[in-house]
């Protein structure tokens, strides 16, 4: 019997733990038919067993799991994940792309390295995907669009096409990427944070802060 | 004959009609097994059909019978959900939810009566109260509460908060989530503008528009 | 052979070929799907193949000996896509609507062909909407608008009610038309191009750019890299 357990607190994971079959139904059809236990991996089990979910420690994770256990890091913070990660590695267990079931991918070419997917997106031959990487919902990535390792995208994000978002970029909710051309990508920097309801139209360094206009603060 | 009624042919209803058979299969099939008409009712109509389906009268509406009759309010102004399904309801009529089928609504605690689901997702811990508007593409995400005639435009993704009765959040807001401890708060009666970016809680009655938001106006709470 | 030509190899382009092979069947119910070829087609020179689909020029195209031949001219700059489609059609190839399974458009919507609605795309009610119409994923058109000739949206577009939207007109990414009112319209005029996640409350002359919520028209930037097709 295989495990698979989703790691982390995020809303998310409860949503894709409730409708894991039709997860693995789409995308793992031969795990979908084996026998297996799915568990929520936290150190704060309340919201789990609030939902009706089995919950079990991070610690007693990595110590119990075996080759024939996957898993998922649901974790909004794109740091938090890598720490995550960097915590699993010693575990036997084998990370799974959880694309939730109303998300639509297209002739995408990328391996399965732990992405987490949310509701209703939309990946149409985008070419890499990194370790990791975590979007929220309704979210759009376009024809040849390289994603690096941890990136964090938030809810209606779009990266319309031919675009390199590098490691540890976070893009917030309702954020924009214009599209590059295949000759000369757009390029977001490593680090990069771009903040919500930004549209960018051109190269973002490293490290960087995109944010639109916003209102300032009385204080 | 069993009538299903749907209220109001100027705004989102239309979104909500070619969905009726769908959410019949899945949450009404004894409903659909008795081959229901579906029909538009709206108080003044200038034309007897609209996309497809004949227009009644709310008066020739009201005088079905009741047990054989359902209906729902294809309307955004929450108040007028509220006036118009109340008043029906006091007739006997049943207030009938209705699923987008590409809907999916995973609350572990079931809606209230009267939900219009457009193409969106209600996630596992939210709760949501009686005759709620979704359009398409919106996510009520985690550790959301919405109170009772609620209206949520198309394109809205909110999570960690909670909004008031009758308040109205429209098209491609940006809600910034609160926190698991401290929800973002969205007061009875406000309304938030098309696109308009909200990054902190907003009071009862407020009209709240543009990126970056300012409030319009207020309007009286009763 | 069932030969359909997608013009331009760009993002449209691919997006397109996605949605090639439930078009053809739509057209040609019952046909085998062997019975089809999709080509890209494209004046730029060099690479002959994209995604297993082969590259053509426009002339190897026109002299391609075909039963039925399409084009579907899936180029997001709008002035473009009326240069290619005229070229097409003065070569006597016919236009192929190109539509998703997930396209949901309601009845009494009138549209002129050659469209294309890649996914997730709503048509409300009474909207009518002229020839070339280029949607980008996941966008609205609701009740009582009409849309002229060549006009392209990008993706999330939400097009409310009673609104007019004149021939080539360009709506980008994120960005929202509000409600106009039955007796007075919203209209945006021709040429102008609206920008990402930009919320447009009134009317827009023709030919202006206008950015940010609420807009205001704002330089002009050039879009689609300007290069031919």
């Amino acid at each position: 019997m295989s495990r698979i357990g989703i790691i982390g607190t995020d809303g998310l994971a409860l949503d894709l733990l409730t409708v894991l079959d039709d997860t693995l139904g789409t995308h793992y059809p031969s795990l979908a038919t084996q026998e297996r236990e799915d568990v929520i991996v936290t150190d704060d089990p309340w919201q789990a067993t609030a939902a009706g979910l089995k919950a079990c420690a991070v610690d007693e994770w990595v110590a119990t799991t075996t080759a024939s256990d996957f898993f998922a890091i649901t974790e909004g913070n794109g740091k938090a994940r890598q720490a995550l990660s960097e915590i699993v590695k010693s575990s036997a267990a084998r990370p799974l792309a959880m694309i939730h079931p109303t998300t639509e991918v297209r002739g995408n070419k990328w391996q399965d390295m732990g992405a987490v997917i949310g509701q209703y997106s939309f990946f149409c031959d985008v070419e890499s995907i990194g370790q990791h990487f975590m979007c929220g919902a309704f979210t759009i990535f376009g024809p040849g669009t390289r994603v690096g390792n941890f990136v964090t995208a938030g809810h209606r994000v779009v990266c319309e096409a031919n675009v390199i978002v590098e490691d540890n970029v976070t893009i917030e909710q309702s954020a924009v990427i214009a599209a590059g051309t295949a000759g000369t990508p757009l390029r977001i920097g490593t680090g990069a944070t771009i903040k919500a309801g930004t549209f960018v139209t051109a190269d973002v360094p490293a490290g960087a802060l995109v944010a639109a206009p916003r209102k300032e603060h009385e204080s | 004959m069993v009538t299903i009624g749907l209220i109001g042919i100027g705004g989102v209803g239309p979104e909500f009609m070619p969905q009726i058979p769908w959410s019949l299969e899945h949450f009404n099939p004894e409903l659909l097994q008795q081959n229901p008409r579906l029909v538009y009712v709206e108080s003044e109509s200038e034309t007897d059909h609209y996309a497809g389906h004949e227009v009644m009268s709310l008066d020739d509406f009201k005088a079905l019978p009741p047990e054989e009759t359902c209906f729902n309010v294809g309307i955004a102004d929450g108040s007028a959900r509220k006036h118009l399904s109340e008043e029906l309801e006091s007739h006997g009529f049943g207030l009938l939810g209705i699923y987008h089928s590409r809907s999916q609504c995973l609350a572990h605690t079931p809606p209230g009566p009267g939900i219009l689901l457009g193409r969106a997702g209600i996630s596992v811990n939210s709760t949501v109260g009686r005759s709620l508007l979704v359009l398409g593409a919106s996510l009520i995400g985690q550790n959301c509460a919405l109170g009772d005639y609620v209206t949520i435009g198309s394109q809205v993704c909110i999570e960690h908060t909670h909004v008031g009765d009758f308040a109205q959040v429209w098209n491609g807001a940006i809600v910034t989530p609160g926190t698991a401890d401290k929800p973002r708060r969205i007061g009875q009666g406000a309304i938030i503008g098309m696109g308009a970016y909200i990054d902190e809680d907003v009071p009862d009655g407020a009209v709240m528009v543009g990126n970056p938001s300012r409030e319009l106006r207020r309007n009286p709470v009763s | 052979m069932i030969v359909l030509g997608i013009l331009g190899t760009g993002i449209a382009a691919r997006t397109a070929m996605h949605t090639a092979t439930h078009s053809l069947q739509l057209a040609h119910p019952g046909t085998d799907d062997e019975g089809f070829q999709v080509v890209f087609v494209s004046q730029k020179p060099g690479t002959s193949t994209l995604g297993g689909h082969d590259i053509m020029s426009a002339a190897e195209f026109c002299a391609l000996e075909a039963e039925t031949k399409y084009f579907n001219p899936a180029i997001a700059d709008s002035r473009h896509r009326k240069q290619a489609a005229t070229l097409m059609l003065h070569q006597g190839v016919s236009p192929l609507s190109l539509s998703d399974p997930s396209t949901l458009i309601l009845p009494d919507v009138t549209m002129e062909p050659g469209w294309l609605l890649p996914y997730l795309n709503t048509l409300n009610s009474n909207v009518r909407i002229g020839k070339y119409f280029h949607a980008g994923v996941s966008t609205t058109v609701s009740h009582h608008n009409e849309i002229g000739d060549y006009v392209t949206f990008g993706h999330r577009v939400a097009c409310s009610g009673n609104a007019i939207i004149e021939d080539h007109v360009t709506i980008c990414t994120g960005a929202m038309v509000m409600q106009g009112k039955p007796d007075k319209p919203t209209r945006i005029g021709e040429g102008a191009v609206i920008h990402a996640n930009a919320i447009v409350i009134g009317d827009v002359v023709p030919g202006a750019h206008m950015a940010g919520n609420p807009a205001k028209p704002v330089d002009p930037i050039q879009l689609f890299g300007g290069e031919p097709w």
